[in-house]
């Protein structure tokens, strides 16, 4: 499986090195959010932002975080991985194209965002209006990402047809579903830019706002899928591999990856609970669907544990101590076992914001941004890093500086995190909201008492959080120039000793894919009907 | 050869039962759980997400509000009475609502501009968050039991003001 993958590695050089410059912006957005979002802070005059700065702090985040690092380094990380796994090259000529396309989106997006006319958040529900290059340049960043998604499904469209009767190694099975679900969850936002936001953002067209929503979190959820997907496809890849076992079930592991295929869309409503103007037998259906989605997190939860287990006894370990005989001070395995544990408890707390009733409670608080971090903040910071530093040997040929520093990283993050997401989980249950900088600095009413200190300790989470953050950084392009060891091999190994398991309904996506689109017309066309029967309500663009 | 599976069985192999039992335990655990929020629905109706909803142009309801408004300035709302309430970019209008306890009074919320948020927060713990929607209206029936003052507070972000959109509910004896 030796071959060149010149084309690919100069992509995913530069899609993975943006994505860690991307990665220190947002970080010190985050960093500034956090301490101005916490009262009675004395903060040093230049750290004090006034509400437009932080709103499009905020929005740059969100965009920058959320939406661009997920996408440079997905397509990056996949266009390392897929050819070495398959022994096939990408077209060189999509690689290009595609790149060409996300940077001028991103670039558009970017000025729009940091010009200051665009602070409408990376939600940016409509009727608030955003700068037109704001649409246009997320749009543009999308379809960027399908050119690259062609490139990829085209080259598994050949690897298949030349190994007829194999099973599709499990990293790229993993790669796959991440495209897949990503295709799923930018249709609708495609539709919603062309048809609401950018004649609304242009022409001053009005729109209606429930149904803008209702696109925007068709779009959204799934969305969440594809910033994890690629995370569950390394914890099924690199821990058995660095464990030296296989994975306790290879066919589970597929028919997780499944699971997300056909139920990760048709669930956006379970952000629309309290919304008016969307039935409650709709609203039910959807909730019921997200708890469906949650069979496939434990499947993979219970099927790793296993795989760590496994690991860990024929490491020398016992009933209990296999724990300690997991290698922990890789920085690469301790990286993807923090993103577990920390997804553990995310993944936990997310079951509860679908509860249909106890959403009532948490909307829009500061609990919901409790639960974010434990999942896609930390899927980010600690989940593609870990990787990312792997990478820094095998894919820019350099090593790691400081692998000590390395390590240090994703434990420190597990410190900030758990303090920050726990404070703001009580703040929110409290009533604290979220997207708001510190109320009683900006002139506004005294703030309860329960949220004082609650929100002062998440900026000391935020704090630890941003340092490590900042280690991820230094620690990259210190690597870079200076060069230094390999952590880890992402790679897969040359002579792999067995091949993997072909399950004839296991490789059948076309079948998967129509399931999808099934479930997906099920979940929204009730949805739509009934916003389109009743007439929609258009209302006038309004600035920030 | 490198290609194939040591044991070629594997391939052909059905699931192992172990893996059936995680599947079945796992949809089990779904299904419990979407059973028990459905069951809540029944069981707790008054901590309910309203169901009653209707259009309306935001201008128009702006204007209803702001003539509430004017009329109730000040003084405790009499039951029977219906109350608008509207969202704009940043206040609430009215800003503050006289209520007696233990009176069910009908709620009309909506928005004369973007999407808002309507977080009601009280001492007692009281915690409550809906989205207001501009062209759509929710009608609620709010009852408190004891006197006390609640915050409105709008948590979704609809613009520059965001921070400062607070309004008031004094619940009298
Ligand atoms: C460096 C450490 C970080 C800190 C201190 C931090 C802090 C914060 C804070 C305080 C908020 C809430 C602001 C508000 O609601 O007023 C926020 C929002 C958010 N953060 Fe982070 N964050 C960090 C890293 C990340 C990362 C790595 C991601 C990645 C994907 C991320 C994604 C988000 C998103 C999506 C939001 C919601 C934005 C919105 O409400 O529009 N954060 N962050
Ligand atoms: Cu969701
Ligand atoms: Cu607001």
């Amino acid at each position: 499986m030796t071959g060149s993958y010149g084309v690919e590695d100069r992509f995913a050089r530069i899609t993975i090195t943006f994505s860690v410059l991307l990665l220190l912006l947002g970080g010190i957005f985050g960093l500034a959010q956090v301490i101005n979002r916490a009262p009675y802070f004395e903060l040093p005059s230049f750290l004090e932002v006034s509400p437009k700065t932080y709103y499009t702090f905020l929005t740059g985040h969100g965009v920058f975080l959320a939406v661009a690092i997920p996408i440079f380094w997905i397509t990056g990380f996949t266009a390392y991985l897929a050819p070495r796994v398959l022994g096939k090259n990408l077209r060189g000529g999509l690689l290009r194209l595609s790149l060409l396309m996300m940077f001028a989106g991103a670039i558009m997006a970017a000025a729009a965002i940091l010009s200051g006319r665009s602070a409408v958040l990376y939600t940016f529900y409509a009727p608030l209006k955003a700068h037109p290059l704001f649409y246009l340049g997320a749009a543009l960043l999308v379809l960027g990402s399908w050119v690259f998604a062609a490139a990829f499904f085209l080259q598994y469209l050949e690897w298949r047809r030349e190994n007829r009767g194999r099973g599709t190694p499990i990293a790229v099975y993993g790669l796959l579903t991440t495209f897949i679900v990503w295709i799923e969850a930018t249709v609708p936002l495609v539709i919603d830019v062309l048809k609401n936001l950018l004649p609304m953002s242009l022409f001053g067209a009005k729109v209606d706002a429930l149904e803008a929503r209702t696109w925007f979190w068709f779009f959204g959820h799934p969305l969440v899928y594809f910033w994890l997907l690629p995370i569950v496809t390394l914890w099924y890849y690199m821990i058995p591999k660095m464990l030296g076992v296989r994975i306790f079930s290879e066919k589970m592991a597929r028919v997780a990856f499944i699971m997300f295929i056909i139920a990760s869309t048709p669930v956006g409503l379970h952000h629309q609970l309290v919304d008016p103007g969307v039935s409650a037998v709709y609203k039910y259906l959807q909730v019921l669907l997200t708890l469906v989605v949650a069979s496939p997190s434990l499947l993979t939860a219970f099927n790793i544990l296993a795989t760590m287990e496994m690991g860990g006894k024929a490491r020398g370990g016992g009933a209990l101590s296999w724990i300690l005989k997991q290698p922990w001070g890789n920085p690469v395995y301790a990286g993807l076992a923090v993103t577990f544990i920390v997804f553990g408890i995310g993944g936990l707390t997310g079951i509860i914001n679908a509860g249909y009733q106890l959403n009532l409670l948490v909307h829009n608080t500061t609990w919901i941004v409790g639960h974010f971090h434990m999942t896609v903040a930390t899927i980010v910071a600690v989940g593609y890093i870990a990787a990312t530093y792997s990478l820094l040997a095998e894919l820019f040929g350099k090593g790691v500086k400081w692998p000590r520093l390395a390590l240090a990283q994703p434990y420190l993050w597990l410190v900030g995190i758990l303090i920050f997401s726990f404070s703001y989980y009580i703040a929110g249950m409290e009533g604290a909201p979220r997207r708001m900088l510190n109320i009683e600095g900006a002139g506004g009413p005294p703030i309860p008492s329960e949220w004082i200190y609650t929100l002062q300790l998440g900026a000391v989470g935020g704090i630890v959080m941003s340092a490590s953050g900042a280690l991820a950084v230094l620690v990259f392009f210190y690597s870079l120039l200076r060069g230094g060891i390999a952590v880890a091999r992402i790679a897969p190994n040359p002579h792999p000793e067995e091949g993997d398991p072909y399950h004839p309904l296991l490789e059948n996506w076309r079948l998967w894919i129509a399931v999808a689109i099934v479930l997906i017309l099920v979940a929204y066309i009730p949805t739509f009907y009934e916003l389109y029967s009743r007439g929609l309500a258009p209302v006038s663009p309004v600035g920030v | 050869m490198a290609i194939f599976p040591r044991k070629l069985e594997e391939w052909y192999k059905p699931l192992a039962s172990v893996d059936k039992t995680w599947i079945a335990a796992s949809v089990v655990i779904a299904l419990v759980m979407a059973t028990t929020t459905l069951a809540w629905s029944f069981a707790d109706p008054s901590h309910q997400v309203p169901t009653e909803t209707f259009e309306v142009a935001p201008a128009e309801f702006r204007e209803m509000a702001s003539s509430f408004a004017d009329k109730y300035r000040g003084s405790t709302i009499p039951e029977g009475t219906e109350i608008y309430l509207a969202a704009v970019q940043w206040a609430w209008i009215p800003k503050e609502l006289r209520l007696k306890a233990g009176v069910t009074y009908k709620v009309v919320i909506s928005s004369g501009d973007v999407l808002h948020g309507f977080s009601l927060i009280g001492d007692d713990g009281t915690v409550y968050n809906l989205m207001v929607m501009p062209g759509m209206a929710y009608v609620m029936y709010i009852k408190f039991d004891k006197p006390g003052v609640y915050e409105i507070r709008c948590n979704e972000f609809c613009g520059l003001g965001h921070q400062g959109m607070v309004g008031r509910i004094i619940v009298e004896g």
